[in-house]
């Protein structure tokens, strides 16, 4: 032990002594004198543990397709959008939740990018729709026509279209019969 | 019962394709429209079949077996191999996209080898009539693009129309076209007497100033749709780059994020107008 770590143990000791007392310090000194002490420790570390009030975890709550559709349904409701606008929106709200429209992650994510709107970052459907659905609550009531109006029940825009791609098929098809 | 509109010119580049695709999409999705739409691509060089699907959907389409726009003009031509059953005209119908509220994009593919019908046209020239009209309690609008030449697949297109629809860009070779295409529909009509085909309009596409040379051809067009007595739509569709990017891009003009609004609401005002004027 250096010095320097014995003089710390030494302030924290007088510092347990001022706030015990001498009498239940003398007694612990008898003690820490017992063979046993050594064993004893392990447990009363294992006791003391045991005691200490468990910090509570922050559990997240993990929230259903069911109430995230109730939940954008009670904003729709409490929005400024005339009935029409609502009834689309409750509409909407139906149809991506149950998945008739957009049906997969990837189709809402270009949905959205292709009426740009802010990006999907949702890692599944469900999470995916429900970010959708806030977006379109916000949009200019126009604007949330417009682009409601481009929801299919099929897939999104075909991506291949370069000239590379069209040369392989019309160079690579079929001659005249 | 459907109505059928060809948009012809016998000018290529007016932007026949463009505008097929565009107000098919229209009809389709806005909330006003809803309809189902079929476009029929007549032309071998099958621009609106790019434009509305992708390589690999449309290399899908040639191998799947199921008719293109080639198989409706050659299915009665005897050759060894080639199975003589009368293909089903649903068969050849492709969906390209189906909107929530009842709207529908679909589409008849065509191909290049559509080329080698014109070698040998003689008795096909109804076959695409009697495909869509089988086809017509399916669709409320049947858009055909036709191939800016004067054959085959013209008469094919006049046997199958209710109205013609003529885009024209206003400029000195595109208005030629009109000539020419009078011309083909007297042919037709002294051909096939009791035809009830109409002439819907001249819509003048891809304006894009008042330079002279636009307005000079502008006024040659008018002077002689006024002598032949067809009307010319009020509604002007502007140039837009937004046009062919939304062609590389498969996506109409009102859905280009880069259209600006009144190009898009120009196109928008058209397509309103035409679909009245035809009793959409």
């Amino acid at each position: 032990m250096t010095r320097k770590k014995q003089r710390a143990l030494l302030v924290d000791l007088a510092k347990l002594f001022v706030r015990h007392g001498p009498e239940e310090f003398v007694a612990l000194a008898n003690y820490l004198r017992n063979s046993t002490f050594a064993d004893d420790l392990a447990m009363i570390l294992e006791s003391a543990a045991a005691a200490a009030p468990r910090k509570p975890t922050k559990r997240r709550r993990k929230t259903t397709t069911g109430q995230s559709e109730e939940r954008l349904a009670r904003q729709i409701e409490s929005s400024n959008y005339s009935v029409e606008d609502k009834a689309l929106l409750y509409d909407l709200n139906r149809e991506l939740h149950s998945g008739s429209t957009l049906r997969t992650l990837k189709q809402i994510k270009e949905f959205a990018e292709e009426n740009s709107l802010l990006a999907i970052s949702g890692r599944s459907r469900d999470r995916g729709a429900e970010q959708l659905v806030a977006q379109l609550i916000q949009l200019e009531p126009a604007r949330l026509r417009r682009i409601a109006s481009m929801l299919t029940t099929t897939g999104g825009v075909d991506q291949d279209r370069s000239l590379a791609q069209w040369s392989d098929i019309i160079l690579g098809g079929p001659r005249e019969p | 019962m459907s109505i059928t509109v060809s948009l012809i010119n016998m000018k290529g580049g007016v932007g026949k394709s463009t505008i097929a695709v565009n107000l098919a999409w229209h009809y389709a999705a806005y909330s006003n429209w809803r309809k189902r739409v079929l476009v029929v691509d007549l032309d071998p060089q099958f621009n609106a079949s790019q434009y509305l699907v992708g390589a690999n959907r449309y290399g899908g389409f040639l191998a799947d077996g199921k008719p293109t726009i080639w198989d409706i003009f050659e299915q009665f031509t005897r050759t060894p191999g080639r199975s003589n059953e009368v293909l089903n005209s649903a068969d050849a119908v492709r969906t390209v996209r189906r909107f929530t509220k009842g709207g529908a994009v679909e589409m008849i593919p065509s191909r290049l080898e559509l080329a080698y019908s014109l070698k040998n046209p003689s008795q096909k020239e109804a076959n695409l009539a009697k495909v869509l009209t089988s086809l017509s309690n399916n669709h409320d609008l049947i858009l055909i693009d036709c191939a800016p030449t004067e054959s085959l697949l013209t008469a094919a297109a006049y046997l199958a129309s209710d109205f013609l629809l003529v885009p024209v860009r206003p400029e000195y070779l595109s208005t030629i076209g009109l000539p020419l295409l009078a011309t083909s529909l007297a042919d037709f009509r002294q051909q096939y007497p009791t035809s009830t085909l109409k002439l819907a309009g001249v819509v003048f596409n891809a304006i894009s100033s008042y330079a002279p040379e636009e307005e000079q051809s502008r006024r040659e067009v008018k002077k002689l749709a006024k002598e032949k007595g067809w009307h010319i739509y009020a509604s002007e569709i502007t140039y837009s780059r937004s046009y062919p990017k939304g062609a590389r891009e498969g996506r109409p003009i009102f859905w280009t994020s880069y259209a600006r609004t009144r190009q898009a609401e120009k196109f928008s005002a058209f397509a309103n107008e035409f679909g009245k004027s035809i009793g959409l």
